[in-house]
């Protein structure tokens, strides 16, 4: 497990480094300079400004600030809002995201692996082919089609909840059912997979002479086993969900990072993008690191290895 | 199988024509090609499919509700004698000769001189005092345009004049002209550009043979002449006819564009984007795979961990840096979208590398002499095709979804500076449109078009996977 | 003395794509208390799956079982509801099976996989299921069986695993132990000593045991009777000694030629039996051995043999054409 961990340990902020720096010189590379627009057109004043971002230094010497800086947890100064550190912007936003895309994962994790097993127990019945169905659509349909046309549908509609907002539960539903619904598909299919692939295994088969019940062959001897897949999805999910959130928190204008994300790239406010761009990542590393340990955890033969 | 039975002799099936035969038997990615088929064809030939150009305004006709039949001429047309007047194609697609008649508008004034009556900040009145030359045939003259440049004493003003009708001599609504209230103050004389023209009561006709499509018009003190999509003359007919009609199926935008045309050339950008990155990504994807696969040892091992690294990394982020940085060009858009989808690529080309690198003819043409290169573009990437060609189209669903998700998120591609509307950004238009919920179509119909279109093409791509790779059946 | 266990014309069949297969044809057989008896056989020849079907344990759909009945301790097996022959399943007769390496739950601790039939079946407390279960480990031979108990599969060699399982399938002293292929897939040094390990457990227990193989070898050491079996039928049954110094049927004949013998000269090549076993969807008319029998005459190519021979205690019967030829030559 130590290894394992280790290895894990050291890929992973690998990952993140080379997303940073993707970022970094890709905002770098951009034609122009971020105060160019601005009313303050006084050569001082923009040359106070660069120096202000260190905008006036060579590249590489702003990359090393940028990753120094990084390191030290300062994200540096908005360059929209020059009142505003990034820092402060973060931890404004930060909560309604995390909040919605914790939910939306629990959410997709006990619906998909529930009907997922449902379906895989009963194959080839009404259940499992409409829920594959409709796991279908879920997978196939982006959630900024699936989103509006619930909202059209469930608030303007019937009226069962508020059309956008940010506070009360009430006005979580609908941004976390869009949020998770691909992923409860993609679940729940993972999951029929790895159950069938589970209870056709010879252990299951001992289970059944030894005449346990259905019931309980799947919960105690299959479960975990067709767990397995669902859990390493969970990582590649994370980084599936922060893409989403961009979309939802648009739709329901959520005040959440997402939103601000892509506020801050059609303004082009570099430090606000680098800085959101750096929290994203760590967030994903750190979620990525949680899902090998529990993976370890689920699989005695990765944790004795 | 008793062993009276003669020996069957069974004629052999080529990998192509057996993976065809279980491809046809999938039901769903039947119909997935079907529906994929036809959109492209859709795409393809846009403009014989619609039936008014999708960036025609009808303003009047703002939120058209779905289904509405619209007379073409009265609103759209605005003819001047002798000068030729181009609109979106007009088809008849009855048998037989069908006659037509419109109703002519003509511009009767360049200029309208308008008193502007405008005491305080608030109420402001327009009162049409002369037209020029003004036909006797007129009956009633109408104001129109989005935004319009008064000129006036104190220069100019740019003014958004609402869709209206005005009866000679009478005075305009204080809703008229909001915002002309700052910089005139008392009676003051206006020149209204280019926005008065007058309904005829003359009408003009023509007739259509079956499937005929006109595109122009030019009329004339006695006669009209029709011109096809490419200009040339259909033919001059006198004046006296029946109106065009079109019905706005899919109903019509907040600038009362027609909603079906926009999908329909909408589907031209998602398609045209899918397919060019798609490309894009092949050409990375095989090029890095089938070295990586050839080369093998460490060169190998190092690329594919990079590739695993790539694939840890959420794309849309960098995809939004990138084309924030370089801008909405359509050509960054192909580049950034297809730099990000070459990864799973890489890998198949890789893996089918690896495995055919061992089989006996690549043996022989190694001991044939043949150089590295050379077995590589020879042997390696046609054997290989298959599989591509199945990757291939589950990557064109993907592309077209995420170029709609830039899209939804207000980052359209650009093409000389017009942006082009795909579906995603129909449909965040039609979110921006709701209302109250009363303007549906203009969300359910580009949301739905996008959905059904991935919906098929997933279909078909995991058909086509079953079909060529029946070891990977159920596996994802 | 009636039989411990009486299968009466037990038939399985399966609906696949390509027809119904016809996997057991109406077998009859009987298990008396104490007796080992070994089921021979090609793999496909619907040995495991017999002893499936009599434990209710083939999926329907596809499968179908039918047969008159397969008694055992005053019930039948066959009519049993799932409730009823789950009670029985683990309990009174229990299973073991070919792969121990699959045949383990890898990610459930030996210790619950041992004891949890017992708590399932019966009101025990952990605790004593635990004692029992290192009592059991301790008489299948696992060194420091109270410690390891609470070791995970993965980290027992093959043999070990395969003594777990019979640790496993003893827990609750069934009346019979099914073993399908106990030995297939362990190395021959171990094979020997599972098997001993089973001969060793009929000594201090007393359990009666099928022994399911496609091992001559197998059989030849631990069994008492057995019964040979072709496309779901028997072929050839009886006593063990008396089945392989007489064998009578063409295809035992031929299986015992194709197993090495230290008794013959080593450079003597070993026969094999020509062709492959049937199609189940179209089993061939007649003796189904017919297409590969060097001795096949006409009667066989369209009559089915019935069992003869004296059913009698310690005689062999057998299902073919030849033995009843051969009596009415002697006549």
């Amino acid at each position: 497990m130590a290894r394992y961990l280790f290895r894990r340990i050291l890929f992973l902020p690998l990952v993140l480094l080379v997303l940073l720096t993707a970022s970094f010189f890709l905002m770098r590379a951009a034609p122009g300079d971020p105060f160019a627009n601005e009313r303050g057109r006084d050569p001082e004043i923009q040359k106070n400004l660069k120096a202000k971002y260190h905008l006036d230094k060579p590249l590489w010497v702003q990359y090393g600030i940028f990753l120094k800086n990084l390191l030290q947890g300062d994200l540096g100064l908005s360059t929209k809002y020059k009142d505003r550190t990034v820092n402060e912007i973060v931890a404004g936003h930060l909560p309604p995201s995390v909040l919605l895309g914790v939910i939306a994962l629990l959410l997709a994790l006990v619906v998909g692996v529930a009907t997922g097993t449902v379906a895989a127990v009963r194959q080839n019945t009404v259940f499992d082919y409409s829920t594959m169905a409709v796991a279908m659509v879920g997978i196939s349909a982006p959630t900024f089609v699936v989103g509006p046309l619930l909202v059209l549908v469930f608030a303007y509609y019937l009226h069962w909840f508020p059309i956008t907002g940010w506070g009360s539960w009430h006005e979580l539903i609908l941004p976390a059912v869009t949020l998770a619904l691909p992923f409860t598909a993609r679940i729940s299919r993972l999951m029929r997979t790895g159950m069938l692939e589970i209870i056709r295994q010879e252990f299951i088969k001992t289970a059944r002479a030894k005449g346990l019940t259905e019931t309980r062959i799947v919960l105690r001897h299959a479960i975990r086993g067709a767990l397995l897949p669902v859990i390493s999805y969970l990582g590649p999910a994370t980084a599936e969900i922060m893409t989403g959130s961009l979309v939802v928190e648009k739709i329901f204008q959520v005040p959440g990072i997402g939103y601000e994300f892509v506020n801050s790239a059609l303004n082009r406010d570099y430090s606000l993008v680098l800085g959101l761009v750096a929290v994203f990542g760590t967030l994903l590393v750190f979620m990525n690191l949680l899902v090998d340990i529990v993976y370890g955890l689920l699989d005695p033969r990765i944790r004795y290895e | 199988m008793s062993t009276s039975d003669p020996v069957k002799f069974v004629a052999g099936r080529s990998l192509w024509q057996d993976a065809f035969r279980r491809l046809l038997r999938n039901r769903m990615a039947v119909v997935g090609a079907i529906v994929t088929l036809l959109l492209a064809c859709i795409a393809i030939f846009a403009e014989w499919v619609v039936p008014v150009d999708p960036t025609y305004q009808e303003l009047h006709h703002r939120f058209g509700v779905p289904g509405q039949v619209h007379d073409t001429t009265p609103e759209r047309l605005f003819l001047v004698e002798g000068e030729r007047t181009s609109f979106p194609p007009l088809r008849y697609r009855g048998k037989g000769t069908r006659h037509f008649r419109f109703l002519v508008q003509q511009r009767i004034a360049t200029g309208v001189h308008v008193h502007l009556s405008a005491r305080s900040k608030k109420v402001r009145k327009i009162q049409l005092t002369r037209i020029d030359s003004l036909p006797e045939s007129v009956e009633r003259i109408e104001v129109r345009g989005d935004r319009e440049v008064f000129r006036h004493g104190k220069g100019e003003e740019e003014v958004t004049v609402l869709d209206k009708e005005i009866v000679l001599g009478e005075k305009l609504d204080d809703v008229f002209l909001p915002l002309l209230s700052r910089a005139s103050r008392g009676r003051q004389k206006l020149v209204l550009n280019q926005v008065v023209r007058a309904e005829t009561n003359q009408t003009l006709t023509f007739d259509l043979e079956s499937d005929q499509t006109v595109r122009g018009l030019r009329i004339d003190n006695q006669t009209v002449a029709t011109y096809d999509l490419v200009g040339r003359l259909v033919q001059e007919v006198r004046r006296d006819g029946k109106p065009f009609q079109h019905r706005h199926l899919l109903g019509q935008d907040m600038h009362g564009r027609d909603l079906f045309s926009r999908l329909v050339f909408g589907a031209r950008i998602s398609f045209l984007i899918g397919v060019v990155a798609t490309l894009v990504s092949l050409f990375i994807g095989v090029f890095y795979g089938a070295v990586a696969g050839w080369v093998g040892g460490r060169v190998d091992s190092f690329m594919m961990r990079v590739v695993d690294i790539l694939y840890g990394i959420p794309y849309m982020f960098l995809v939004i840096i990138l084309m924030t940085s370089f801008g909405r060009d359509v050509r960054v858009m192909f580049i950034a979208l297809g730099a990000v989808q070459w990864l799973t690529m890489a890998r198949i080309v890789r893996g089918q590398v690896l495995s055919l690198k061992e089989k006996e003819y690549i043996e022989a043409a190694r001991a044939s002499g043949g150089g590295g290169f050379w077995i590589l573009t020879r042997h390696l990437i046609p054997n290989t095709l298959g599989v591509i060609a199945v990757y291939t189209t589950l990557t064109i669903p993907s592309v077209i979804l995420q170029e709609s998700f830039l899209s939804f998120l207000g980052l359209s591609p650009e093409w000389q500076g017009q942006p082009l509307e795909s579906w995603g950004a129909l449909t965040w238009n039609g979110i921006q449109a709701l209302g109250t919920g009363q303007n549906w179509w203009l969300l359910v119909f580009p949301a739905m078009t996008l959905a059904i279109t991935l919906f098929s093409m997933n279909f078909l791509g995991d058909g086509l996977r079953d079909a060529f790779d029946p070891q990977m059946k159920g596996r994802t | 003395m009636t039989p411990l266990l009486d299968v009466q014309n037990l038939s399985v069949t399966f609906d696949t794509d390509d027809g119904v297969v016809q996997a057991v044809s109406d077998l009859s057989f009987h298990l008396d208390e104490g007796e080992i008896l070994g089921i021979v056989g090609e793999s496909g020849s619907g040995k495991s799956v017999s002893c499936l079907a009599m434990m209710g344990l083939v999926p329907s759909p596809p499968g179908r079982v039918q047969g008159r009945c397969a008694r055992f301790e005053g019930e039948d097996l066959l009519t049993l509801s799932a409730r009823a022959i789950r009670k029985v399943r683990g309990d009174r007769i229990s299973m073991i099976f070919q792969d121990p390496m699959t045949s383990l739950n890898p990610y459930l601790r030996v210790s619950s996989q041992l004891t949890e039939a017992m708590r399932t079946h019966r009101q025990v407390s952990r605790k004593d299921a635990l004692d029992r279960a290192v009592e059991l480990l301790d008489l299948v031979h696992i060194p420091d069986a109270s410690r390891r108990i609470h070791d995970y599969p993965h980290q027992f060699s093959g043999g070990m695993r395969q003594r777990v399982m019979i640790a496993m399938a003893l827990m609750l002293e069934p009346k019979i132990l099914i073993a399908d292929e106990p030995t297939t897939a362990l190395d021959v040094t171990i094979q020997a000593q599972i098997l001993d390990l089973l001969g060793e457990i009929r000594q201090r227990l007393g359990t009666s045991m099928i022994l399911i193989t496609h091992d001559l070898g197998v059989v030849a050491g631990v069994c008492d009777r057995v019964g040979v079996m072709y496309a779901g039928r028997f072929c050839e049954m009886g006593p063990t000694d008396l089945l392989f110094s007489d064998p009578s049927h063409p295809y035992t004949r031929g299986l015992l030629r194709s197993v090495p013998r230290i008794d013959r000269p080593s450079h003597a090549t070993l026969s094999t039996i020509q062709g492959n076993p049937p199609n189940m969807t179209d089993p061939p008319a007649g003796c189904a051995f017919h297409p590969r029998c060097e001795e096949q005459f006409d009667r066989c190519l369209v009559e089915r043999p019935e069992w003869m021979g004296d059913s009698g205690e310690g005689q062999k019967r057998v299902a073919c054409w030849l033995e009843e030829s051969e009596a009415e030559g002697s006549e």
